[in-house]
């Protein structure tokens, strides 16, 4: 199966971020996306989770817009944003009850995902106690929920220490290994290697990029650009 | 509908974790208001001479008819509500006045009436603390006016009586007596109280000063109680108000369940303020006339009828709090508004001491129409609907704004 991203276009104001993105992607595949800051990739990701309105273009998936349909997007698309979207002040079980049914809970507790990334280690400690590296697992935990097809992600490991990024970097291949497709925005060499494709988004237009694990390269062509 | 009851419950739950600490800033404020209440009270319930200037007359009581000046001060319309005069020796005047227990006091000179009568000039000296600034010395000028205007007037109608009677009857004599005439006059003139009842219905539109404040400090401390709110507010994750709304879950069904939590919240705040009041008021003797003789089952009845008040001043914090989406935005905006509200709306004065024109801004702001709310319902008139269409107009306020950071994007900048 795949999904393609058709002519995204969105403006803030007079600026126009993306002028017409596009690109594709395969069910197990995991797609970087590169580039430099203000360039548009987190506006690109939050328009494909439908949390924000662009200004056309489409996002497909079998025969079906996903921009349009929310209720299919909200089923195959799961997103982990930049911030921590949780209620502070309530336990991570709380915070899970939100997005996941109870039996659905349950289950993924024990032997799902959620076991996966160790959330039942924390899970009655109030969100404001948890460390960066916790609150990330947590908003993983959440953001598959619905057990998505697709799942985008906005620098899911940025400042977290080697041994949790490696705990959720193996969460994630797990995930595609599953038949679930990965989109990570990233400046992270261990993220970016765990890719398949990567793509350059310059000037609000994707351009393929060959990454070939050597950050210097990818400097001069982002200092260049 | 599941997220949403699962998003109400949490927002409750949130709530609730709030609620130790909202409750201990809630008692803290209304021991406050309470005191200023009772400082009020006690201050209505005083005995008139204190709220009089106090003003100490100096001279010989028995002779010169200063006695007789004296009692027509007190007669007087124009003075008699504002002023006390004491009769006294110079030494204590002089003791009083560095005590602060006078405002002021004349020395009248011995001779003084027969004096005037004969046009010689013999002045009265005022001593005072301040006399150039204040009330206490506009007072004493409208004092020396009205002294001045009443002896021209009376040696003017004295000396055409004398005139007259020398003119069409002067086997009677007319000059021999006329100190006597002059006291007569005056007396006869001046002695208003029997012709009209003065009844004192208080600057307060209608409600008696106990029924206004209890008005005012409610409206002031529901004000000022949702800055103790301000973690509620300003702990939300605008990251999962976004992902709730791609999940389907939109702005008007977060504002609403945000909303709920609040007001339940603040109501929470509402009863434990309302005990405390309650068991204070019973404990100090504070009465408000209006409830008089109808017991706790009236408290019950006035809390309840001044829940749409309530909920509008919730809706308007809410309000506030989604236009600032900041900590120190919020609790600034939100303190300003309540104090200027407050002042401008009649609940640290009776807005009847205010122009004309600021008291119709002050009866149009959310605040002045919880007033005029809450005073309805002390006086049994039908509550007003200012105070639903200014709920209405917050909470929509407050759905378009979040609409518009999810559709936008937008973030806090503080």
């Amino acid at each position: 199966m795949e999904a393609e991203i058709i002519d995204i276009k969105k403006k803030y104001g007079r600026k126009e971020v993306l002028r017409g993105t596009s690109f594709r992607m395969e069910t197990g595949s995991c797609v970087g996306i590169l580039g430099t800051n203000g360039c548009g990739k987190s506006t690109l990701l939050k328009i494909l989770a439908g949390v924000l309105a662009c200004d056309g273009g489409q996002f497909l998936w079998q025969n079906e817009d996903l921009l349009k349909n929310a209720a299919l997007r909200a089923k195959t698309v799961g997103y982990v944003p930049q911030g921590t979207p949780l209620i502070e002040e309530l336990s991570a079980r709380d915070n899970l009850r939100l997005w996941y049914e109870p039996q659905a809970l349950e289950q993924s507790l024990d032997s799902g995902v959620l076991r996966q990334l160790g959330v039942h280690e924390f899970l009655h400690t109030t969100a404001v106690k948890l460390s960066g590296g916790m609150k990330k697992r947590l908003s993983i935990g959440c953001a598959m929920a619905k057990d998505p097809a697709i799942l985008l992600l906005d620098e899911p490991t940025a400042a977290l220490d080697l041994v949790c990024k490696e705990q959720i970097l193996d969460t994630f291949d797990s995930f595609r290994r599953s038949g679930g497709a990965l989109v990570i925005v990233s400046h992270d060499q261990w993220e970016l290697s765990m890719c398949d494709s990567w793509l350059h988004l310059r000037n609000g237009v994707m351009h393929p990029y060959a990454y070939d694990g050597q950050l210097r390269h990818l400097i001069a062509e982002l200092v260049e650009s | 509908m599941r997220t949403a009851a699962v998003y109400l419950g949490l927002q409750l739950k949130r709530a609730g974790k709030m609620l130790p600490r909202m409750l201990a800033v809630t008692l803290v404020l209304a021991a406050l208001v309470a005191l200023v209440g009772l400082m009020l009270s006690r201050m209505n319930d005083s005995d008139d001479a204190q709220e009089k200037i106090r003003i100490g007359v100096v001279g010989d009581m028995e002779a010169g008819g200063v006695a007789y000046g004296v009692s027509v001060m007190e007669s007087l319309d124009s003075t008699r509500f504002s002023l006390s005069l004491l009769p006294m020796s110079e030494e204590e005047a002089s003791r009083a006045l560095k005590s602060s227990e006078l405002d002021a006091y004349l020395i009248v000179p011995d001779g003084f009436v027969d004096a005037m009568m004969v046009g010689e000039h013999r002045p009265v000296t005022f001593v005072t603390r301040d006399v150039g600034a204040g009330v206490g010395g506009i007072l004493i000028r409208e004092l020396a006016q009205t002294v001045s205007a009443l002896v021209l007037e009376t040696e003017n109608a004295v000396y055409g009586l004398q005139d007259y009677t020398a003119e069409n009857f002067p086997e009677r004599n007319p000059y021999a007596d006329g100190d006597t005439l002059t006291y007569k006059y005056m007396m006869k003139i001046l002695d208003r109280d029997r012709l009209f009842q003065v009844e004192t219905v208080g600057a307060a539109d209608q409600l008696s000063l106990p029924g206004y404040y209890l008005c005012g400090f409610t409206v002031l401390f529901a004000m000022l109680w949702a800055i103790s709110c301000t973690p509620l507010f300003t702990g939300r994750s605008r990251e999962l108000s976004r992902l709730l709304s791609a999940d389907g879950f939109g702005a008007a069904g977060q504002v609403l369940t945000e909303f709920i939590s609040f007001v339940l919240l603040m109501l929470c705040g509402v009863l434990g303020a309302g005990l405390l009041g309650s068991v204070l008021g019973k404990r100090l003797g504070l009465t408000i006339p209006e409830l008089a003789g109808q017991g706790a089952a009236g408290l019950w009845r006035f809390g309840l009828g001044a829940l749409p008040a309530a909920l509008m001043l919730c809706a308007m914090a809410f309000f506030l709090f989604e236009l600032t989406d900041s900590t120190v935005g919020g609790i600034l905006v939100l303190f300003f508004s309540a104090v200027v509200q407050g002042y401008l709306s009649g609940c640290f004065y009776p807005s009847t001491f205010f122009p004309e024109g600021l008291r119709t801004i002050g009866a149009l702001l959310p605040a002045g129409t919880a007033m005029s709310h809450m005073r309805s319902l002390l006086l049994g008139n039908p509550p007003s609907w200012p105070v639903w269409a200014y709920f209405a107009l917050f909470m929509i306020l407050s759905v378009l704004i979040r609409e518009y950071r999810l559709l936008t994007g937008k973030e806090a900048t503080a």
